[in-house]
């Protein structure tokens, strides 16, 4: 049985269960418990925990329920017929729909999506979390349709798939509360293809690709592996879905740095789709000046007010983004920075004096009131550069050695603007897959725009 | 006005649960696995409840959750993945795990 914290999170694992067919067994904490001393927690536990915790072990608690096998209608059933208000009504009432208008996927409209994939529409991409789902290409190309999406997105919708069923990127925790969003960044001649802005203001909704793609997204973590707030989506606050963020190659290719695509191992005429996490996002500050060190010293200060030290404390791995505009990418590549080297910088510079890690890192509950960054040394989980000395003056790093900082060029041109993408760790690892084309994909194309 | 006739848009559920091994009637002589997220107070809420079920039933047993891993640490898979056989090898009759917030 699971031990949850008041009645959100019973909910929760209670909703995640039965997505499983499967009556998970609950105790349930009385309160928000990181607002309990010792004190109360103990008491908590005597009074009203362990005798939940004793029924839902034994046969006292309620009977073992036989697991119910989903009967879920077949990939072509019609499941509604009516008008355009009808349907859209009817998938509100469903929790099928994103609380936006959707357009209805009919067997027709998904057909002219499927063209433009070679792969089966009974592959099954993986298994999704937590609903134990299978997200297919036919599912994939459904939530397409119903996002606005046009047909030849598809290859792109099926790399946002392949993503998303990849482990590593670590969507079983998308339901976490933090509310974290994805960020989609897309590399290779697939930008151009299908015309996605890169320029000034591209992250507003505006541009069919950026925007239709992004939706997709966050529609397809609804209904696929079925994250919905008040169940098995607990974050607190929530976030809207993001645009696409589309690199400004030629912006790259100027200065002489590598899109993101290729820091990351792939050709540069591959097409890549990049998913990464965001709990939050900085302002998008400005720097200034002529020389390279002055505009990344404020970037590191950014740096410093995104990043809480407790993540490195307890051994997350992280891969934030920096989004650079073109003209600081340009400042910053003239003075001899490449992309690697302004992560180093990153790296170096975003170091914290000991004494405030150290508090920072307690103030949530995240350690056992008796840690300090001695003990976490000393254990092994923290590397022996959190503790050179025992000055509490001493600058420690914010980030653990394995971080990773993904730089972007795109925005405005001519706007000496840069912002920081926080990312969450295992949750929403920043994976990477490659965008798979048809055979006739330049066919097809050609076809659709006529 | 147009029709529209449409189809299914949520997954089809591809794993199903399976029959699970009956409850024992009481926690005499029962061993319990503990499995800790770390999170939440988990190491002090466990101690908290190995204290209180052993007053009320002295002859449960318990396996102490390093003996399985953090649940939700660096190497989660892997504790996730070894987590059958390790729950047979330490004789796990029933287990609590924690902590869901």
């Amino acid at each position: 049985m699971t031990i949850a914290i008041d009645q959100g999170f019973t909910r929760s694992v209670k909703a995640i269960g039965k997505q499983a067919g499967l009556e998970l067994r609950v105790a349930t904490y009385p309160g928000v418990i990181s607002t309990h001393e010792r004190a109360t927690i103990a008491k908590n536990i005597e009074d009203i925990l362990v005798d939940q915790i004793v029924k839902q072990l034994t046969a006292e608690g309620s009977p073992d329920e036989t697991p119910v096998a989903g009967n879920d209608p077949g990939d072509r059933d019609i499941v509604f017929a009516g008008t355009f208000e009808e349907v859209n009504e009817y998938f509100l009432r469903n929790l099928w729909s994103d609380g936006l208008p959707v357009v209805p996927p009919t067997l027709e409209k998904i057909e002219a999506f499927l063209k433009f994939t070679d792969r089966s529409p009974d592959e099954v991409l993986g298994i999704m979390d937590p609903s134990l789902a299978a997200g297919t290409i036919w599912n994939v190309a459904v939530n397409g349709v119903m996002a606005g999406c046009r047909p030849e997105y598809m290859p792109v919708l099926v790399a946002i798939a392949d993503v998303m069923v990849d482990p590593e990127y670590g969507l079983k925790h998308g339901g976490s509360t933090p509310g974290w969003e994805a960020l989609i960044i897309v590399n290779g001649p697939i930008r151009d293809q299908l015309g996605f802005d890169d320029g000034q203001g591209a992250q507003r909704p505006g541009n069919q690709a950026n925007t239709s793609i992004g939706r997709f997204y966050r529609l397809f973590a609804r209904n696929v592996p079925r994250f919905l707030p008040g169940s098995t989506d607990m974050a607190t606050f929530g976030q809207m879905f993001r645009t696409v963020l589309a690199e400004n190659e030629r912006a790259c290719e100027q200065i002489g740095w590598s899109p993101l695509h290729v820091t990351r191992g792939f050709k540069p005429d591959e097409s890549v789709v990049t998913i990464t996490s965001v709990r939050t996002t900085s302002d998008p500050f400005t720097t200034a000046g002529e020389t390279a060190e002055r505009h990344l010293d404020y970037i590191v200060d950014w740096v410093k007010r995104m990043i809480e030290p407790y993540q490195s404390s307890r051994g997350y791995v992280e891969t934030h983004v920096l989004q650079l505009t073109p003209v600081i990418a340009s400042l910053l590549a003239r003075a001899g920075y490449s992309k690697q080297d302004v992560a180093a910088y990153l790296m170096k510079n975003a170091v914290v004096p000991a004494r405030y890690y150290e508090w920072s890192m307690m103030q949530a509950d995240h350690h056992t009131p008796d840690t300090t960054l001695a003990s976490l040394v000393e254990k092994g989980e923290l590397p022996k550069e959190w503790r050179l000395s025992d000055d509490p003056d001493r600058l420690v790093p914010l980030l653990l050695p394995q971080s990773q900082w993904l730089i972007v060029v795109a925005g405005d041109p001519l706007r000496n603007r840069s912002c920081i993408y926080r990312q969450n760790f295992k949750q929403g690892y920043a994976t990477s897959k490659s965008v798979r084309l048809p055979a006739k994909w330049d066919e097809l194309r050609n076809q659709n725009s006529a | 006005m147009s029709m529209y006739e449409v189809v299914f848009p949520l997954g089809r559920r591809a794993r199903q649960a399976q029959e699970r091994t009956a409850r024992p009637r009481t926690l005499d002589g029962v061993t319990i696995g503990e499995l800790s997220n770390h999170k939440f107070e988990a190491e002090f809420v466990f101690e908290a409840i190995e204290k209180a079920i052993l007053k009320r039933i002295p002859t449960a047993k318990f396996v102490s959750p390093e003996r399985f891993g953090n649940t939700y640490g660096p190497n989660e898979s892997e504790v996730i993945r070894d987590l059958p056989d390790n729950l047979k090898r330490h004789g796990v009759d029933v287990v609590i795990s924690g902590m869901a917030g």
